[in-house]
């Protein structure tokens, strides 16, 4: 094609290797911001983000995700892109990711950019040619659109600051749940230079928070907010460990999103485990909900797992399992119990608690009204009962409901349908507790035009 | 019946917009009780007895009056929904929002009117709205722009529900310095955003000769079509390979209308 670029790699090849190779990071989210377009220049944002299409992993495609570069100085072994990999190697150009980004977002295919990158030269020259490439997309492009962007540990704190005025989501990588495991695998990175530039990130967002109040058009400093992520099962952490670090990044760093990236066996390595059944999906799986209740249950992870119980359980949701095992707190009782308290009712989700507390106030509620109102009792039942009464003759007790939740769920355990889908997760993840985004006027848009 | 005389009327509306918010317009002016009267999409095949079939002509005037008082009395979340149940593929939507909107505007419900789902006009109109607030998402989501010889942007859409003009306006918002031009071919109806100025929606009928869908792509179309699907092909995780989730995710109806799902 005459689309060839210099050195000459097409610019197909490329974005197939620096595409491929940014396949591992998993937040895939645009959500958190809501930007309305300024009648000038292309882009807007919306709070709940949106997925654009579905990769055959069934993973969402939200963003242009690519690696800016996937040369690397860097040697960590879980990763393909470490320096003692032979495997082909491309660098973009920043106009070349502009000008990607662009013609994507125009046709619809993506909401922005999330841009990472190998290690080339040093920190400060690798976050500088990301700043750069920002810098272009949003003053020379004049891109409104969603930009996510990583800090890289190590590199001038100046230009993580500017370039967090410029992206709506920054993260740094955690990589791995302790520092001992991130010395076992990634020996050039440190803990605490990845906990650096993440404070940093936390810090700039109050502070830009307060100049806000102050003066309304002050620059948005990642108005999106803070992610990280984890390599889940490459070291041998706990489930329980893990979310004791969750919780901290969540509680100390203010973070938004703590993603899980079930480890994939990419480089033979000796000190890399063997994964005979494929990279652990379930366990991932579970550590998601887990989040989810963390986030917005009112769940703590030491309600969840303890020292002798760290692991999740296979067969059961960690609600449901936590249920069980908090058997004294049930049953529920609907029409009077606090909004808190049926959340942590298993099938009972954020949204059917709303209903039921909104509907409670000008009706008492049986159980054909709270089938009525939406809410699926399947799994709810053995552990309410509406004005005293339980749906049906069921036992309070461990055994029983085990084995009833577990029934019928070995075909819907399989991931992505046990009724927190992977899209639940990732696109509404932000905006489950904050207003609908509305449209303003639709019906006045609606008359006018028809 | 019951002695009084009065029978039932159905009041039969156009499927649009403002043909049901004029129906309920006539149905106030009707100043009988409103459960004596329902409003209904085209004509029912098993008449019912005692009841008085009337035809309601859609009047833009009406229409904007039942409009503004509903915006003035509904919270404006509930205003919002009632409009998208408006737009869904549903005839029950003409009975439930008005019996919905009979219901907000007799006072005699505090609070949001939607947060009561025990009733089953109420229940309706939540249901139905979120199934075309789901449908705006997917078309938010999944449509597709090519771009054509003279730099429009076109599209083909074809949505269960009729939101293009939801749809219209939010890539009028995204996008307001580009031409383009969206088709529903469901309903039937085209979206015409020129550069810079106020989008609008046409018929298909009216739209002379079908030209806009014959036109050439562009030299580049072709080239970030292919980007694309190459990106999305190099983009997901072998080992993790789940086409049952990519099913459940976007359903197989989308695809025709999606690049990185045309074999070329
Ligand atoms: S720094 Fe480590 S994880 Fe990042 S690209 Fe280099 S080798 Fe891979």
């Amino acid at each position: 094609m005459e689309y060839l670029v210099s050195n000459e790699m097409t610019m197909m090849d490329k974005l197939q290797i620096l595409s491929d190779a940014a396949k591992y990071d998993v937040a895939c989210t645009s959500s958190g911001v809501d930007r309305k377009g300024n009648g000038r220049d292309m882009g807007n944002c919306l709070a709940g983000g949106i997925c654009h299409s579905f990769s055959a992993d069934g993973r969402c495609i939200s963003l242009l995700k690519i690696l800016f570069t996937n040369e690397c100085i860097y040697d960590c072994k879980y990763c393909l892109n470490r320096r003692s990999n032979d495997i082909p190697r491309a660098t973009f150009t920043p106009e070349e990711v502009c000008e990607l980004t662009m013609q994507f977002y125009r046709r619809n295919y993506i909401e922005g950019l999330f841009l990472s990158s190998g290690i080339i030269q040093n920190p400060n020259y690798t976050m500088e040619l990301i700043y750069r490439t920002i810098y272009l997309l949003r003053n020379r492009y004049r891109f409104n659109g969603y930009v996510h962007v990583k800090a890289i540990p190590g590199a001038d704190p100046r230009l993580i600051q500017l370039t967090g005025y410029l992206a709506d989501r920054m993260s740094v990588n955690l990589e791995l749940p302790t520092a001992e495991g991130l010395k076992n695998l990634a020996p050039n990175k440190h803990r605490k230079t990845i906990l650096k530039p993440m404070r940093q990130i936390q810090n700039g967002i109050t502070e830009n928070k307060n100049e806000i109040m102050l003066y309304r058009n002050a620059p948005r400093f990642v108005a999106g907010g803070q992610s990280t992520q984890m390599i889940i099962g490459a070291t041998p952490e706990n489930d329980f460990q893990i979310i004791n670090v969750a919780e901290n990044l969540y509680d100390k760093f203010s973070l938004k999103r703590v993603f899980y990236s079930a480890f994939v066996r990419v480089n033979e390595d000796k000190d890399l485990p063997a994964l005979p059944g494929g990279p652990p999906l379930l366990r991932e799986h579970r550590l998601y909900q887990a989040d989810w209740l963390l986030r917005f249950y009112g769940f703590k992870a030491k309600e969840l797992l303890s020292e002798d119980r760290p692991f999740f359980n296979v067969m059961l949701d960690p609600k449901e399992d936590w249920a069980v095992r908090h058997l004294e707190q049930f049953p529920v009782e609907i029409n009077r119990a606090p909004y808190e308290m049926i959340l942590r009712v298993p099938g009972i989700g954020v949204k059917s608690a709303m209903r039921i507390v909104n509907a409670r106030r000008s009706a008492s509620l049986d159980f054909n009204a709270l089938k009525k109102i939406g809410v699926v009792l399947k799994r709810a039942l053995y552990f309410i009962t509406c004005n005293g009464r339980m749906m049906y003759h069921t036992k309070l007790e461990e055994d029983y409901i085990v084995r009833n939740l577990t029934a019928d769920a070995k075909v819907k355990r399989q991931l992505g349908e046990d009724g927190m889908t992977y899209r639940q997760l990732s696109l509404f993840d932000d905006t489950t507790l904050a207003a609908q985004p509305t449209i303003v006027d639709s019906g006045k848009v609606l008359m006018g035009q028809m | 019946m019951e002695g009084t005389g009065t029978e039932n009327i159905i009041l039969i509306c156009e499927d649009s917009m403002e043909g049901i918010l004029t129906g309920i317009y006539e149905a106030y002016a009707l100043r009988m009780p409103h459960d004596k009267i329902s409003l209904q999409i085209g004509e029912e095949a098993n008449f019912r007895l005692f009841t008085t079939y009337r035809k309601v002509v859609p009047e833009a005037v009406k229409a904007e009056k039942v409009m503004r008082t509903l915006k003035q009395r509904f919270w404006e979340k509930d205003y919002h929904d009632l409009f998208m149940a408006l737009a869904a593929g549903d005839n029950r939507k003409a009975e439930a929002v008005y019996k919905t909107v009979v219901w907000g505007l007799s006072g005699k419900c505090k609070g949001s009117i939607l947060a009561h789902m025990t009733d089953d006009a109420v229940r309706t109109v939540v249901e139905l709205a979120r199934r075309a607030g789901n449908e705006l998402q997917r078309m938010r989501e999944f449509l597709r722009f090519s771009e054509m010889e003279n730099g429009i942007l076109y599209a083909l859409i074809g949505p269960k529900d009729n939101v293009l003009p939801m749809v219209t306006a939010h890539f009028a918002d995204r996008l307001p310095m580009e031409n383009f031009l969206i088709f529903d071919e469901v309903h039937n109806l085209y979206a015409i955003h020129p550069a810079g100025k106020e989008w609008f929606l046409m018929s298909g009928n009216v739209v002379e000769d079908k030209e806009d869908r014959t036109m050439e792509m562009s030299a580049t179309e072709e080239y970030y079509q292919e980007l694309f699907r190459g990106f999305c092909h190099s983009i997901s995780i072998e080992s993790r390979k789940n086409l049952k989730l990519q099913m459940n995710m976007l359903p197989l109806r989308f695809r025709p209308y999606m690049v990185e799902f045309q074999k070329k």
